[in-house]
């Protein structure tokens, strides 16, 4: 053994890891559906991985037994870091896919991948992929994936997924505004690169969705005891509040409809700004902060307004009367152009009006919104 | 009056948890499905109970004190809410561990893991001489490092093979640490010991910066001694194939990458090396630990040399020698295991692992492509004792091939398995898994 051995075990060991990830994706036990959204993409980049690590291996045995070591090993480090990154998207795939098999989503991912396929197409941002249960929501951009929460296997999370997919979109769409503010943003403040891929994708997710998006955070997602505290990825929950309630207003002079979320985005302001308020936190924003949110909100919702129209949301008046079937304690009828968005509406405005320890209501909405949601996505299939 | 959005979301976080006590059914029917004992079943299930029912009680606590906030009341306010966040922390723990469990079980129940899991967890039950609570393996992305609320070992997805085994004895070393008393207590002596010798503690911090200053020192040894304690367990427990698996495959000159608290990979390959130094000075002495060592020793110092990474000085070398040679007693006299042997007395240990490969040297000089499978398998017949001759054969031949031995000895611990099930199904206790 030279001095070089350990280094090239550890290269073979690699090459022979990924061939053994290959040969799980090929297995019959994998939902051929879902794996026929995804098999290429993890195949070309194990396959470009094992590639260099095998042309590496092939370096390295021609490196003299004297000659130093540290370049290989850092290259070594590299590739095996990117492989790892693959691996566990794949490993993420394989438990995902066979969780939703299985049922441990209870179903939950189908629904959620009929609402993203409906937005994006309405986007013309196609996304090829589909959603799997995790410990908490994100995009994956490597594979494409979006993971969902574990646990909460009902509706009233699934706003969140539509802002994840705003992640794509950001991505994937043809413009360029988003990137060049960022430059533009991230001279002042490294941080403004992550909020502003945050707030575009809380901007999409309103603008898609509608109040349901804002109901979800501002009721059961952002704290108001830490909301003034950013993060180094996200702004800080007040911000993304203010946000989410301008784009409803946005939408509001967009359309000419003065109305038409005034009433909905008062109430939920005003829950919220009673939250901080209990909470000792001011419900001002900087006006410095203001200021640049404002700036930065005009700007994208101008081009997203512009460039995306068609996925706007248009079904508030539809949500309207489905609450109101909800609110006699009656599931409403579907009617041919309702879709899942309508339906979390419908639900989040209901429960937004219950009184808070009616379980048995919550428990009610919950199911019915489930079920209605379940019927549109089986009918997009 | 109460926060409207606070009651929701402790109300929406009690849904959840309820939602996730579905989760034990499912839990045990895919258990059921792999045939896992009992006993396992039970213990995850006990370890879901008693986490659950705590959370389940606090939040009853919490929603049933809001209504008795003065709404003038800030500081109470701000609490309930510090305390929400709490709450759902701790609820976001307990689904993302029994996630884990039942994405890996789903892995597991289609066999995509080839039965490796399994064979971890026979590993484990072999090496489980202190009788704790059982364990379970799962695929993951990377090894948890520490114990978790469930008693989950992650095998590292896909490095699924008998040369990569005996890094599971590490896992396994985090969670007896937290679970067996005495090696709590070890841990905790070495740690109060490190951190207070630690140049920049401050011996009587009067402020909270300086109490700050001795509680990232504190964090920053602990997470270092766990480590080394979990390696010199790993060695003491199963021999010469666990500082082999490190060593070879998985420490890097340069590692970890992270800035985080982790001990560096040249330190965790001296204390390996040292643990199976002090094992080699046992009487009688077990032939071919020599060769092992400097083999390991060689290749890791030539290759520390040649990478341009800074060796570790002697002071450095001589503190982690004793630390191992403090954790070596320490195991042997709080614990009352024997240490890995040349003999156990119920049978198995290095002299048997040895035979192994002596059998598989003579055959893979007539026949380097198909090794036997040993026939000497009995009750006593110990997986850890299969990984040593895999290791031995591996590193005293040097074959051009690794898939004959590597396929012998995956065929030589599933006779063990079934060996030591059949005798417990003989006994009456069910699916023993153990090897």
């Amino acid at each position: 053994m030279t001095a070089k051995s350990i280094l090239l075990t550890q290269i073979e060991s690699s090459i022979d890891d990924i061939s053994r990830a290959l040969g799980t994706l090929e297995s019959s036990n994998l939902d051929t559906r879902l794996l026929q959204r995804v098999q290429a993409r993890f195949r070309i980049d194990l396959i470009e991985n094992q590639k260099r690590t095998a042309s590496l291996r092939d370096s390295v045995r021609k490196i003299p037994d004297d000659a130093p070591l540290d370049t290989a090993w850092s290259a070594y480090a590299s590739l095996k870091c990117k492989g790892a990154a693959v691996l566990s998207e794949c490993l993420a795939f394989i438990e995902g896919a066979l969780a939703r098999t299985n049922g441990i989503d209870a179903g939950i991912c189908r629904v959620a991948d009929a609402m993203l396929y409906d937005l994006s197409t309405l986007a013309d941002v196609q996304w090829p992929r589909f959603t799997i249960l995790a410990d908490g929501e994100f995009f994956a951009g490597l594979s494409g994936m979006i993971r969902i929460r574990f646990s909460d296997t009902s509706v009233w999370s699934l706003p969140v997924s539509a802002h994840e997919l705003g992640h794509y979109v950001a991505t994937a769409w043809n413009d360029s505004t988003l990137a060049d503010l960022i430059t533009r943003a991230k001279r002042k403040d490294t941080r403004f690169e992550a909020y502003l891929n945050e707030h575009f994708a809380d901007l999409f997710a309103t603008y898609a969705t509608g109040p349901a998006f804002a109901m979800t955070c501002a009721l059961s997602r952002f704290s108001p005891a830490s909301a003034l505290e950013s993060g180094k990825k996200h702004p800080a929950a007040a911000h993304r509040m203010w946000w989410i309630l301008e784009t409803l207003r946005s939408i509001d002079r967009s359309t000419g409809r003065a109305r038409q979320y005034g009433d909905i985005a008062g109430e939920i302001e005003r829950l919220w700004t009673a939250s901080l308020e209990a909470a000792a936190v001011s419900a001002e924003i900087d006006s410095a902060d203001r200021a640049r949110l404002n700036e930065w909100l005009a700007e994208l919702f101008d081009v997203l307004d512009t460039k995306l129209s068609n996925v706007r949301y248009r079904g508030w008046a539809r949500a309207q009367e489905m609450a109101e079937s909800f609110r006699n304690k009656q599931r409403p009828v579907l009617g041919p152009n309702d879709r899942i968005p309508d339906v979390l509406n419908a639900a989040w405005l209901c429960r937004s009006e219950a009184e808070s320890g009616d379980g048995y209501l919550v428990q009610w909405l919950g199911d019915n919104a489930f079920d209605l949601c379940a019927t549109l996505a089986k009918a997009a299939d | 009056m109460n926060d409207e959005i606070l009651q929701l979301r402790l109300e929406m976080l009690k849904e959840d948890l309820q939602a996730a006590m579905t989760i034990k059914g499912l839990l045990t029917a895919d258990l059921a499905a792999l045939s896992i004992q009992t006993r396992l079943s039970d213990v995850l299930n006990d370890d879901f109970d008693r986490f659950a029912d705590k959370l389940q009680d606090d939040l009853a606590d919490e929603l049933a004190k809001l209504p008795t906030i003065d709404p003038a009341d800030h500081d109470a306010l701000r609490e309930a809410w510090h305390n929400y966040a709490e709450l759902r922390e701790r609820n976001a723990q307990i689904h993302r561990e029994f996630l884990e469990a039942m994405l890996g079980l789903t892995v597991r129940c289609k066999n995509l893991d080839n039965s490796f899991c399994a064979l971890a967890d026979a590993l484990i039950l072999s090496i489980n001489r202190l009788h704790l609570p059982d364990t379970l393996a799962i695929p993951a992305s990377h090894e948890a490092g520490s114990r978790t609320l469930a008693r989950l070992v992650r095998v590292r997805f896909p490095e699924w093979t008998i040369w990569s085994l005996p890094l599971v004895a590490h896992e396994f070393g985090h969670v007896a640490i937290e679970d067996a008393k005495e090696l709590r207590d070890i841990a905790r002596t070495i740690i109060d010991s490190e951190a207070v010798a630690d140049p920049q503690w401050v011996k009587d911090p009067q402020d909270e910066q300086k109490r700050k200053i001795n509680q990232a020192i504190r964090q920053r040894v602990e997470c270092r001694v766990r480590h080394f304690l979990a390696d010199v367990f790993a060695v003491f427990t199963i021999g010469p194939s666990y500082p082999c698996s490190l060593i070879l495959l998985r420490l890097t000159p340069g590692g970890p990458n992270s800035s985080g608290n982790e001990p560096r990979d040249i330190e965790r390959a001296e204390v390996a090396l040292e643990m199976l130094r002090r094992m080699a000075e046992a009487a009688p002495k077990p032939t071919g630990y020599d060769v092992i060592i400097k083999t390991l020793a060689d290749e890791w110092s030539g290759m520390v040399t040649r990478s341009g990474v800074a060796p570790l000085t002697t002071g450095d070398e001589a503190a982690l020698k004793r630390l191992v040679g403090q954790m070596e007693q320490n195991l042997k006299d709080s614990l009352g295991i024997s240490r890995y042997r040349a003999n156990f007395p119920g049978g198995g240990g290095w002299n048997t692992a040895y035979g192994w490969y002596q059998a598989w040297s003579a055959q893979g000089k007539i026949n380097p492509r198909k090794l036997p499978v040993p026939n000497d398998i009995t009750r006593a017949s110990r997986i850890y004792d299969a990984l040593n001759a895999a290791w031995a054969y591996r590193l005293f031949e040097k074959p051009l091939s690794l898939e004959p031995v590597a396929e012998a000895t995956r065929q030589l611990c599933d006779k063990i398995i079934k060996a030591r099930d059949e005798v417990a199904s003989r006994e009456g206790g069910g699916k023993a898994g153990g090897g």
